[in-house]
């Protein structure tokens, strides 16, 4: 018990410190048109270095990529990495399936289906987009849970309940893209995610969502243990079950539908993230999540920094870098993993 | 001996058989090789005359068609997007532009095929098309030149010179006239060329046609380089401060202006841009700008020597 605290503790101070370097990283490395040094100046001036007068043209640039370009930006990624892990963690948990994540089961198609019809009826309305976006989020979430209610509630059917859905909402998208073909600019960026085209106002509006979200985690975290041991067991251990499970759904749809309006349909991150940090803390709730508030941050933040600067001037979408360093690394852990089970 | 004698004269008269049955396919003569022949050349020369005028000339874009119909011709069949264009005639639909339906495109039996290789499900057509030896041209416009070239091999397949005069040589006088004019201050000044939709904001490079326009005005791209990327970083754009912005709508304009204001007016690092902050931020017409204009190119150099003279009002809705 004094060892696993000890590791969980170990594991905190090294992804704080891993998250910290990472976020100071993305908002102060310099690049072509802006160097290190005025970045650092403009960060211990603070944003009051946007209203002075007296610097240089290049000292003002920094200070305008630091606190209205990147700030913003690192914000979105930090909100939007552990919207998505948390989202992923929640499911996994209520659903008592590790193969769960928003992006699988839908969750995030019908936010990105949803941003794409508010962009359409609503253009230029940022709250449209982060209401539409949850509504999005939750009536695929609901429509998957009331598919695996109807035809028996196992691994293997939430899963094909998931993919349907999500398949579903792909199919509306498409179409919405085939009927209005000049909807969206880049469908590639647009399905893969990313931070590029973030604005001010549409991280302001997200912050409501995110908040219920992160509310309902700490209302329901002590309960949510109890799904482990079984449906039966834990209602009655006093959990209502069935009250429960929906609210944990509703906040993985509030934390993703948030996600999907700032960052476009990132994938990945709700279905790694909460993987390894079970593989190395175990299954309890309030362990991993505190985990995932750490690691999906740090994760997301990596990928964005990587996506707009190894190309630079120009950006990849940070969903590609994702995929390009995620997927590699989550097998290479499954191997080890198996690795060190067998012997 | 009776027996061997009836085989013999059975063998022959197989083989006499054979000998006629052959012959009777080989020109008797040598004045009906040279008929033959004649005709032969006469229907070669005939079948090349036809195939000089297609008849049957299906567009899979509005602005190809309108490349066609401007070089005399008619279509048989365009996508949705150009079915009002003027002088379409009875040319029956086949298909969305994004999605143009292969089946309606047989259905027309096509001399000619012209098509877009900027959008996929054009290639694949182009290639099924191909397939099947149906004539396809692959229609790349990126500058004037292309224009030109363009309508003059299809005017020189319509056999109507007269419109090549009208909408090239014309056309490209008007340019001149315009260039001559052109404001000198605005030489070596920057610029950024926004291609907005509902979704997202993209930076056009130099390969986009409307960049001519811009580039024969003496303005910079600060977009312009080799890369194959085309997604810029607001910190580049905000390093490199043009001094205009040119939003070029896609979809419909008051979304896509709805969606671009908000990004420019409610962002605080857009409004640290020098366009933005002199009100030098301008939405081209779709017509001109996101359409090839084609016959009306000239009109679209006039628009911007306007815009640069300061005859043009700014989005602030301001005279500049």
């Amino acid at each position: 018990m004094k060892k696993d605290s000890k590791k969980f503790r170990y594991i905190c101070i090294t992804g704080i410190l891993l998250l910290l370097g990472i976020f100071f990283l993305s908002l102060l490395v310099p690049n072509r048109d802006v160097s290190a040094g005025n970045l650092f100046k403009a960060f211990l001036s603070g944003p009051g270095s946007l209203k002075k007068e007296d610097i240089t043209k290049a000292a003002r640039l920094a200070a305008v990529i630091l606190w209205q370009v990147r700030l913003p930006r690192a914000s979105a990624a930090v909100l939007c990495g552990l919207g998505l892990s948390l989202s992923g963690l929640l499911l996994q948990i209520s659903l008592n399936n590790s193969l769960l994540a928003p992006s699988i089961i839908g969750i995030n198609s019908g936010a990105g289906t949803c941003v794409l019809i508010s962009a359409l009826l609503f253009p230029g309305m940022t709250l449209a987009r982060s209401v539409l976006s949850f509504t999005g989020a939750f009536a695929a979430a609901m429509i998957v849970c009331f598919i695996a209610s109807r035809a028996g509630i196992s691994k293997t059917t939430l899963i094909l309940a998931g993919v349907a859905v999500s398949y579903l909402f792909t199919a509306v998208t498409d179409m919405i893209i085939t009927w209005h073909p000049d909807s969206v600019t880049d469908k590639a960026g647009f399905s893969l995610g990313g931070f590029s085209s973030l604005s001010s106002t549409s991280l302001i509006f997200s912050l409501p969502l995110f908040a219920a979200g992160l509310i309902l985690v700490l209302i329901l975290g002590p309960g949510i243990d109890l799904f482990l041991l079984g449906d039966e067991t834990a209602q009655g251990l006093g959990l209502p079950v069935a009250r429960w499970r929906f609210l944990c759904i509703l906040s993985a749809a509030l934390l993703s539908g948030a996600s999907v309006s700032l960052c476009g349909l990132l994938g990945f991150v709700g279905l790694i993230i909460p993987n390894l940090v079970r593989m190395v803390s175990g299954s309890r709730f309030r362990v991993n999540a505190i985990l995932c508030f750490i690691y999906g941050p740090a994760f997301l933040l990596l990928c964005d920094l990587a996506a707009r600067q190894m190309f630079y001037p120009y950006e990849l979408p940070a969903g590609l870098i994702l995929s390009v360093i995620g997927v590699p690394f989550f097998i290479g852990v499954l191997l080890k993993r198996k690795k060190r089970l067998a012997l | 001996m009776k027996c061997a004698l009836r085989n013999e004269l059975l063998s022959a008269s197989v083989a006499l058989a054979a000998v006629l049955i052959v012959s009777a396919g080989l020109p008797a003569s040598a004045s009906d090789v040279q008929t033959e022949a004649s005709a032969a050349e006469e229907e070669e020369v005939q079948t090349e005359e036809e195939s000089k005028e297609p008849q049957s000339v299906a567009a899979l874009s509005k602005s190809i068609g309108d490349l066609w119909l401007l070089s005399g011709g008619k279509l048989s069949g365009i996508t949705d997007d150009g079915l009002k264009m003027d002088g379409i005639g009875d040319a029956v639909s086949i298909g969305s532009l994004a999605k143009p339906s292969e089946e309606s495109i047989l259905a027309l039996d096509p001399d000619l095929v012209l098509l877009t290789g900027d959008i996929p499900s054009h290639k694949a057509v182009a290639e099924d098309l191909k397939n099947k030896d149906i004539p396809v041209e692959v229609i790349d416009i990126e500058k004037f030149a292309d224009y030109d070239a363009y309508i003059r091999e299809f005017t020189r397949l319509t056999g109507r010179d007269d419109l090549y005069e009208k909408n090239v040589t014309e056309v490209k006088s008007a340019i001149d006239d315009i260039l001559k004019e052109k404001p000198e201050d605005a030489k070596g000044k920057t610029y950024l060329e926004l291609r907005v939709s509902a979704t997202k904001n993209k930076a056009l490079k130099d390969d986009y046609f409307a960049s001519e326009i811009f580039s024969d005005f003496g303005l910079i791209n600060i977009a312009s380089d080799d890369s194959s990327l085309d997604n810029l970083s607001v910190e580049a754009i905000l390093a490199e401060d043009p001094d205009y912005i040119f939003v070029i709508p896609q979809g419909k304009e008051d979304e896509a202006k709805a969606a671009y204001e908000q990004a420019f007016t409610s962002d605080p690092a857009w409004q640290n841009l020098s366009a933005v902050q002199n009100g030098r931020v301008y939405t081209m017409p779709k017509d001109l700008f996101q359409y090839k204009p084609d016959a009306r190119w000239a009109e679209a150099y006039a628009y911007v020597a306007d815009l640069l003279s300061g005859n043009m009002e700014t989005e602030a809705g301001t005279e500049s």
